[in-house]
């Protein structure tokens, strides 16, 4: 791009201001804010929720990600038209290349953009971040620039407000998350409106779908396939948007894949029926990827994808919401949510809980040495003995397995239901009435607090509570439980995928190399029902 | 919620308040509760209660209650196969009790019994049996789809009837291999091998370098992999293919005799 151009465009926002857009000359910009995201570790989980954001349905959230090496504001204009949707080479063809900013602000001004998402923005150069803050104004959005880099972006600050005329905040990842929440994928309901699903096939992943497109009729086959490709599709894209870690470290691809499988894809399905569709549909886009998720239903009793769902339904989110004590109930609903105990419910601050209570930030292994955990050195003997332990054989002890700590401290946010927010607000409200800061635990000992553990406690009102929900979690049930231990005397690690009977296995991560991987067609024009010729039978 | 248990929830005077403390729920969130959130998902003591309060039948509670309600009670041998009411039976059995109990023995047995067998089983004795399998020859309705067979010299069998099914039927029943078994690791790792190395020649020698053959051999007796051209060559079943999302479901439109979709481009106004 030449001179010329870039003068024209820094001179269209910097010069004429960001509400002088060409041929809207009555346009003004909204409040849109500008937001440096500090993502200085440079979290893997920061990728994976842009590849989210990006995927929008309502389209209203843009990412933009900058050529690397290129410091020039053509360059720039054409990553910000591949933002907008466009074909990368398409500007090119077309012959537009000098009018890139002019094109991608009329398409997006068009599409009611509210937020535009920079990504690796520490490698931008002044001139170019002052032209994307005047272009986000432009267009009336918010621009989030998401910073990897160790040094201090504050020299960046004043070109920043220069140039859109608004100051400059700055958030950690997890703000990042919560502001601009990523959506959950859409997966389709199956029949609804309170209709039974078909009886479906018992089959294992490798054939699910075959049984079911041979054993039901067109119009239920229908309903199967719309639910097994939306999540084996949602699957695919969750797990590219991640790294995939070696066969040595499962435990953490675990953890993360517990959280998708709880919070999205499977946990929160509507019914019997479209539980066990997704969790096919997952175990078999996770094959094709080399992770083999299996699933013993023996062991679950009759009716066993039920036991798939999620434990904290609606009706009992309704039912805690009647219980008194703040903590009480929330401690419930995040047990039963997690399916874990209150051991580690303790190395929650406040901080970690969304306001509006829709997420909740695990605590990673690092807090276990934090100053304030064990309540600043005044914890009780056993206790510290416990922490001792938890710090001398880092980072996954076998006593913490048993306790969940595997599944508790996955570094993506816990996803907290619709019904159930309220109930971690109203704590989150209890708490900051009582002037606790945001660095604070969540949960404190109701009468030692800063002193002692509050896991016994949380315990105690956990049984009780669910005691009056007439639920008897086996989770909670003291470590000498016989009920704790299925097979002899060795205890069952807790956890929500050994409650459903699920197990993870990552294969040699040689294999999906070699796997063919054609096209996957969204569902394939042949199992749409109403287009397949036929006797329905 | 169905209107008759509204209507008898009125009737009985049972307060909203009384209902949610007997569902552990607040009276406020009663109106968001459907029959089958309120049925199914409640313990035995719940429902039981609420029968109780509102004087319903428990399967008006829940429905699927209706097909477990007729089953007969215990003690079974109060009514069948009590050996020590043999005086008290005498006499006025029509022998069809006898006959169902002589049937289940039969069922429940690995192998044909005699007719001393089953008397000493039973403890009854050899002229009850007698007349019991008398009158389930008489009587081969009594057994259902199964029917008793006299398995030389002299003993006994129940197995199911041949005129059931249809020929088709019973030739598909015969050649049936289902795979219902969760995948175990090994044979994940050999149909992983079969989708990459399948077609050509390096399939054999993963399979024989890594210790795979059993696998190898499970999968292809569950009918998810098998050879057409020799051991060598691997291919994975068409409906497991079609299930990973690698292939579309021609096969299957074929084997039901469905017509292919006419063509995306061709419409009938092109004719």
């Amino acid at each position: 791009m030449s001179a010329a151009t870039d003068a024209a465009i820094e001179g269209d926002f910097t010069a004429a201001g960001p509400a002088a857009g060409r041929g809207d000359p009555g346009r003004v910009a909204s409040g849109g804010r500008i937001v440096l995201v500090a993502n200085v570790g440079d979290d893997v989980g920061a990728a994976a929720h842009l590849a989210a954001l990006g995927g929008r349905a309502d389209g209203r959230v843009v990412v933009v990600r900058p050529t690397p090496g290129a410091g020039d504001l053509g360059t720039l204009g054409l990553d910000v038209l591949v933002a907008a949707g466009k074909r990368p080479g398409a500007a090119k063809a077309e012959r537009v290349t000098a009018m890139s900013w002019e094109i991608a602000r009329a398409w997006m001004r068009a599409g009611q953009i509210s937020d535009v998402v920079v990504d690796r923005a520490h490698r931008l150069t002044e001139p170019q971040a002052a032209a994307l803050a005047g272009f986000a104004a432009g267009v009336g959005a918010s621009l989030w620039l998401v910073w990897g880099g160790r040094e201090n972006p504050a020299h960046l600050h004043t070109a920043l407000a220069g140039a859109g005329g608004r100051a400059v905040d700055q958030v950690g990842l997890w703000e990042f998350r919560t502001q601009l929440p990523a959506p959950a994928p859409l997966i389709a309901d199956g029949p609804g409106d309170g209709r039974a699903w078909p009886a479906l096939p018992a089959a294992e992943f490798t054939t699910f779908l075959a049984g079911c497109r041979r054993h039901l009729t067109h119009a239920e086959f229908g309903l199967v396939a719309e639910v097994y490709y939306d999540t084996a599709a949602a699957t695919d894209a969750w797990i590219a948007a991640r790294d995939r870690p070696g066969v040595d470290n499962q435990a953490r691809f675990a953890a993360t894949l517990t959280g998708w499988l709880r919070d999205v894809a499977v946990g929160p399905a509507p019914d019997p029926g479209a539980v066990l569709v997704r969790l096919r549909a997952v175990q078999a886009a996770l094959f094709t990827h080399a992770v083999v998720l299996g699933w013993e239903p023996a062991a679950l009793g009759p009716e066993p994808a039920g036991r798939l769902l999620g434990d904290l339904t609606a009706t009992r989110s309704a039912a805690l919401q009647a219980v008194c004590r703040t903590d009480a109930a929330a401690a419930t609903a995040l047990s039963l949510h997690l399916n874990l105990g209150p051991t580690h419910f303790e190395l929650l601050r406040i901080a970690d809980v969304a306001p509006d209570g829709s997420a909740i930030r695990p605590p990673t292994s690092t807090a276990l040495h934090r100053p304030g955990y064990g309540r600043g050195g005044n914890a009780t003997p056993q206790h510290a003995r416990w922490m001792l332990t938890a710090a001398l054989n880092a980072p996954r002890p076998a006593s913490e397995d048993v306790l969940g700590w595997g599944e508790f401290c996955s570094r993506e946010p816990i996803l907290i239901p619709t019904h159930a927010r309220p109930i971690f607000a109203a704590h989150r409200a209890y708490r900051a009435g009582h002037g606790a800061t945001d660095e604070e635990p969540f949960f404190v000992h109701p009468h030692e607090p800063g002193r002692r553990s509050p896991a016994p406690v949380l315990r105690e009102a956990i049984r009780r509570t669910c005691r009056q929900l007439r639920l008897d979690p086996p989770w909670v049930h003291g470590d000498n439980c016989r009920y704790g231990a299925d097979v002899g005397l060795v205890h069952r690690r807790h956890g929500w995928m050994t409650e459903r009977g699920l197990t993870m296995l990552m294969l040699d991560p040689q294999y999906p190399a070699h796997i063919p991987q054609p096209p996957r067609p969204d569902p394939p024009a042949r199992v749409r029902p109403h287009e397949v010729r036929g006797p329905d039978r | 919620m169905t209107v008759g248990f509204t209507q008898r929830l009125r009737a009985s005077g049972l307060s909203s308040w009384e209902l949610g403390d007997l569902l552990g729920i607040h009276p406020h969130q009663l109106v968001n509760i459907d029959t089958a959130g309120l049925s199914t998902q409640r313990p035995i003591a719940v429902l039981i209660e609420l029968a109780r309060r509102l004087d319903m039948h428990p399967a008006d509670l829940v429905a699927d209650l209706d097909g477990v309600l007729t089953n007969r009670r215990l003690p079974a041998d109060r009514r069948y196969g009590d050996d020590h009411g043999d005086d008290r039976h005498a006499g006025h059995l029509d022998g069809e009790a006898d006959t169902l109990v002589l049937l289940a023995a039969l069922a429940h047995a690995r192998t044909p019994l005699s007719v001393d067998d089953l008397a000493g089983t039973l403890g009854w004795p050899l002229g009850r049996v007698e007349a019991a399998l008398g009158h389930a020859v008489q009587h081969p309705g009594l057994a259902g789809p199964m029917a008793l067979r006299r398995v030389p010299p002299e003993t006994f069998t129940l197995t199911p009837r041949l005129d059931v099914l249809t020929a088709g039927q019973q030739q598909a029943i015969q050649a049936t291999t289902s795979w219902t078994n969760v995948l175990a690791q090994d044979e994940a790792i050999v149909l992983l091998g079969a989708l990459a190395y399948g077609h050509g020649p390096r399939y054999a020698t993963f399979r024989d370098t890594d210790q795979h053959r059993h696998a190898d051999a499970t999968l292809k007796r569950a009918g998810i992999l098998y050879s057409d051209h020799g051991p060598h060559h691997v291919r994975v079943s068409d409906d497991v293919l079609y299930s990973l999302r690698y292939r579309d479901d021609t096969h299957i439109a074929h084997e039901r005799g469905e017509h292919a979709p006419p063509p995306l481009t061709s419409s009938p106004r092109d004719h």
